[in-house]
């Protein structure tokens, strides 16, 4: 209650000094006297709403003209109220901003029914990128990630909503892994207990959740690493994850397996997932149309904040081991997104609606 | 181990970290006394504070939040029969027909003093579960969680009264407002149309102030006067309350166990706490005849039981990182935000981070019961306010509680909706909590069972944890019944003789 009213406050001051002071703009006053909101589509505690505010906890002090940002989660109906919102009923002029998952950036590309988020139309203004590690249970009789083919038993993979975990799904399918899925989990936390009570059998977590969490299974003799899902080079080659570099990645095990590199249709939907659910765990995303003035200064905003050493502190527990994305280097989010084939995107849909029963827009 | 509990003290004595303690106490009682604002709420709003602040202050200020909610949020429904946030709604079956005859001051002191104990042997059973945690909690798959889930339907006969017909009804309605929204186990939205305000289906929030907070204040309007007759005085105090707490140990003892019990299987959500141990509590007692008219002891068991859970759901959000409700989501993130990785480790590692919450939870549960106390003595005079000096206020905040869930229009249409839907329940001797049970376990009745058949096909039947449970059921069901029956037999023979 309280934050709505302190908000209010907040936008009735912006709205006064807007109507007195709409002197010429340049990036260093765009902001003056303006006020940034931050649209959190997730409720408060995740790991993408920490990321949120994070930035606006410190964005408004380096932005020129330091605007207050206010960080607001609007929630409903998974991300598609706040996105929405974002989309369809803000001005755009540079002070709405959106926070969006890796997965609603993937929800949002391949056009997820009900949800009216049109990335084309936006630019990310910085990102902070998230591996994944898939492991086994030892029940599965396996003793290398090389026999996977071999593994026993019940091969039950917990789902929760399929487009979250779908670059786990797209390596598993590159395996031609006959699995079991079963929906219903919560959360990949969920999903996580679950593995560690013998329910399931395959099981992928975010870098950080894998080492702190699933090493100690591993060290028990309960669980063993298969790959880590790895990056995508600007180049569209895998790479490996900086959190576990020595970890073997999907594709160098699909090598390791079949003695060729991957090809076809399911390694074109790899390469075009995991850079868009790996490199925007947490994306900042801005209007495409709005005054350049405004562009500008967030783009000089982003750049002393990544420089300020209170922001490098505070940020390094949040980002987990790896580094912000920010200036030219984003890019390649829309490098990535522009390179996926229409195929590639029916290829995918195709499959979560034949296997899962997703629902996309026409 | 001792040593680290003697040094966590003395890092939580710091005069900033106490400071901080209180102002999440006084957050906690606020949101708890405001209908429909709960943990969730208060933890929200000093989010943005914790950046950059000393980790262990944090936590106080949040760990006081989630322990004073639950004992201020009997104010309400104590007070007004509306609930104040979704851990109290089955105080409101006796604590409110208490108030109505004028005790008050009985029920809220009864029901502080056993929150008091409950949150102190939910910090306690923190500590002394601590190195099983992790076994029992792994015991608990999708199989038994499902039998759960039946277990907590199994109390819709005994918190229908002598209505079992109705109240079956009721509950089966409640099922199916459950189904509305997300499918658990496939990606289909159900009786949501193009509406995208249905994905998420209905908010329990706005579901409970509908039922509850709208029908008692529009009969309460048009009865006229005020919410207690003056007459009966308050009653003798707080004192006495508090007293038939200690009177009933073995029952505060019981549910606090209990509470710590639910709270701590993660996947059960913390809203069914207080109705199964309110079915609990009336299905074991032989004395029947004043339940729902205003028996302390469906005040005490409640009470203590949702006190207690705070220690329960802290250990899977401890342990798995897995929140145990969802004010501990939040807390989950605030632990990322001071860079502490849940899990195992946290108990040989930063064994005094644990304990330092431990002592949050306990000395928050102190302060915020004596606070509450002293507040009780003024606030139940609200009860003798001739009422359409307070419906204003009431129907206002009421709204704000609901609104705050999505502030999407659809809130105060919902409220709305379900408050007619309550006031016509009401109005024909349709019991409302078994809807409300229907409601809250309507998914998970559903997801859990998908997942044991995906999972173990219909092997999972054989489980000894799933034999147990069902026998349980059984056994609660026909003890009910039992006892049902003799009290009804002895009475009339009373009437004879």
């Amino acid at each position: 209650m309280k934050k709505w009213v302190k908000g209010l406050c907040v936008g009735m001051v912006a709205l006064s000094l807007s109507a007195i002071g709409s002197v010429q703009a340049s990036p260093e006053t765009y902001y003056a006297g303006k006020s940034i909101r931050i649209v959190i589509p997730f409720s408060p505690g995740g790991g993408t709403d920490t990321f949120g505010r994070l930035i606006g906890q410190y964005l408004g002090k380096h932005v020129p003209g330091s605007p207050t940002v206010i960080s607001e989660n609007v929630t409903g109906a998974g991300g598609l109220l706040g996105s929405n919102e974002f989309a369809e009923r803000v001005a755009h002029d540079g002070t709405t901003l959106l926070t969006a998952s890796g997965h609603l950036n993937l929800r949002a590309f391949l056009g997820l029914r009900g949800l009216r988020l049109d990335l084309n139309a936006l630019e990310p203004v910085v990102a902070a990128p998230m591996g994944h590690v898939t492991a086994i249970a030892t029940r599965a009789g396996i003793d290398k990630p090389e026999d996977l083919a071999q593994a026993k038993g019940r091969l039950t993979k917990g789902i929760t909503d399929p487009i979250g975990l779908l670059e786990s799904l797209i390596a598993l399918e590159m395996f031609d892994l006959n699995y079991r899925p079963v929906p219903g989990y919560s959360g990949r936390g969920d999903t996580r207990i679950a593995f560690e009570r013998g329910e399931l059998m395959i099981n992928t977590q975010s870098t950080p959740a894998y080492l702190s969490r699933v090493v100690p299974l591993i060290e028990e003799g309960k669980a063993m690493p298969l790959f880590a899902i790895g990056f995508i080079d600007a180049d569209g080659n895998p790479v490996r994850d900086p959190a576990v570099p020595d970890m073997i990645t999907a594709p160098e095990l699909y090598e390791r397996i079949h003695g060729e590199k991957p090809s076809g249709m399911v390694w074109e939907a790899f390469k075009a997932v995991v850079p868009l659910v790996q490199n925007t765990r947490g994306t900042l995303w801005m209007h495409g149309d709005i005054p350049d003035d405004a562009k500008e200064a967030l783009r000089i905003g982003v750049e002393r904040m990544v420089a300020d050493p209170e922001f490098i502190a505070a940020s390094e527990r949040i980002l987990e081991g790896y580094e912000i994305i920010h200036g030219d280097d984003l890019g390649q989010i829309k490098d990535s997104m522009a390179a996926a084939s229409p195929e590639v995107i029916a290829f995918l849909r195709e499959m979560l609606s034949t296997r899962f029963g997703t629902q996309f827009e026409d | 181990m001792l040593e680290a509990l003697i040094n966590a003290l003395w890092i939580l004595l710091d005069p900033f970290r106490m400071g901080m303690l209180f102002a999440g106490v006084a957050i906690g009682i606020l949101v708890g006394i405001l209908p429909g604002l709960g943990g969730l709420m208060g933890m929200a709003l000093v989010l943005p504070f914790l950046f950059g602040m000393d980790p262990y202050a944090g936590i106080a200020l949040l760990i006081g939040i989630a322990a004073a909610v639950p004992s201020a949020d009997t104010f309400p429904s104590v007070l007004m029969g509306i609930p104040g946030s979704s851990g109290s709604q089955a105080t409101v079956m006796d604590g409110y027909p208490m108030a109505r005859k004028g005790e008050a001051a009985r029920a809220l002191g009864a029901a502080f003093a056993a929150s008091m104990i409950g949150g102190l042997l939910g910090a306690l059973a923190l500590t002394a579960v601590v190195p099983f945690a992790r076994p029992i909690i792994l015991a608990f798959g999708s199989p038994e969680l499902f039998m759960l889930t039946l277990l907590g339907l199994s109390m819709v006969g005994v918190l229908s009264g002598n209505r079992p017909i109705k109240g079956i009804l009721a509950a089966v309605f409640g099922l199916v407002l459950g189904t509305v929204g997300g499918a658990p186990v496939a990606a289909e939205y159900r009786f949501a149309g193009d509406f995208l305000y249905l994905y998420d289906g209905f908010s329990l929030v706005i579901l409970a102030l509908g039922l509850f907070a709208l029908p008692e204040i529009v009969d309460l309007l048009a009865r006229g006067g005020a919410i207690a007759d003056k007459k009966h005085g308050l009653g003798s105090g707080w004192m006495r309350g508090v007293r038939d707490t200690l009177n009933h140990k073995w029952l505060v003892f019981r549910h606090s166990v209990i509470g710590v019990f639910i709270g701590f299987i993660p996947g059960m959500g913390s809203s069914i706490i207080d109705w199964v141990n309110y079915g609990i509590v009336v299905q074991t007692s032989k004395d029947k005849s004043q339940f729902g008219k205003g028996d302390v002891r469906g005040v005490i068991a409640p009470e203590s039981a949702n006190n207690a859970k705070e220690g329960g759901v802290l250990m899977p959000t401890l342990l798995f990182g897995v929140p145990g409700s969802s004010a501990m989501a939040l807390f989950l993130g605030a632990l990322m935000i001071f860079g502490i990785e849940p899990g195992p480790q946290l108990l040989t590692r930063e064994l005094d981070l644990v304990f330092v919450i431990i002592w949050s939870l306990a000395l928050a549960n102190i302060f915020g019961t004596l606070i509450c106390l002293l507040l009780s003595k003024p606030i139940a005079r609200l009860t003798f306010v001739p009422f359409h000096y307070l419906a204003p206020f009431i129907i206002v905040i009421v709204m704000l509680g609901a609104w705050q869930e999505t502030r999407h229009w659809a809130d105060l249409v919902f409220l709305l909706a379900f408050g007619v839907l309550g006031w016509v329940m009401k109005r024909t001797g349709m019991p409302r909590p078994p809807l409300l049970i229907g409601f809250i376990l309507s998914t998970l009745a559903e997801r859990y069972l998908w997942m044991s058949y995906n999972l173990y096909d219909w092997e999972w039947l054989y489980r000894p944890g799933v034999l147990i449970i069902a026998a349980l059921s059984i056994v609660l069901m026909v003890a009910g019944a039992r006892i049902k029956r003799s009290a009804q037999q002895s009475v009339p023979d009373g009437g004879e003789s």
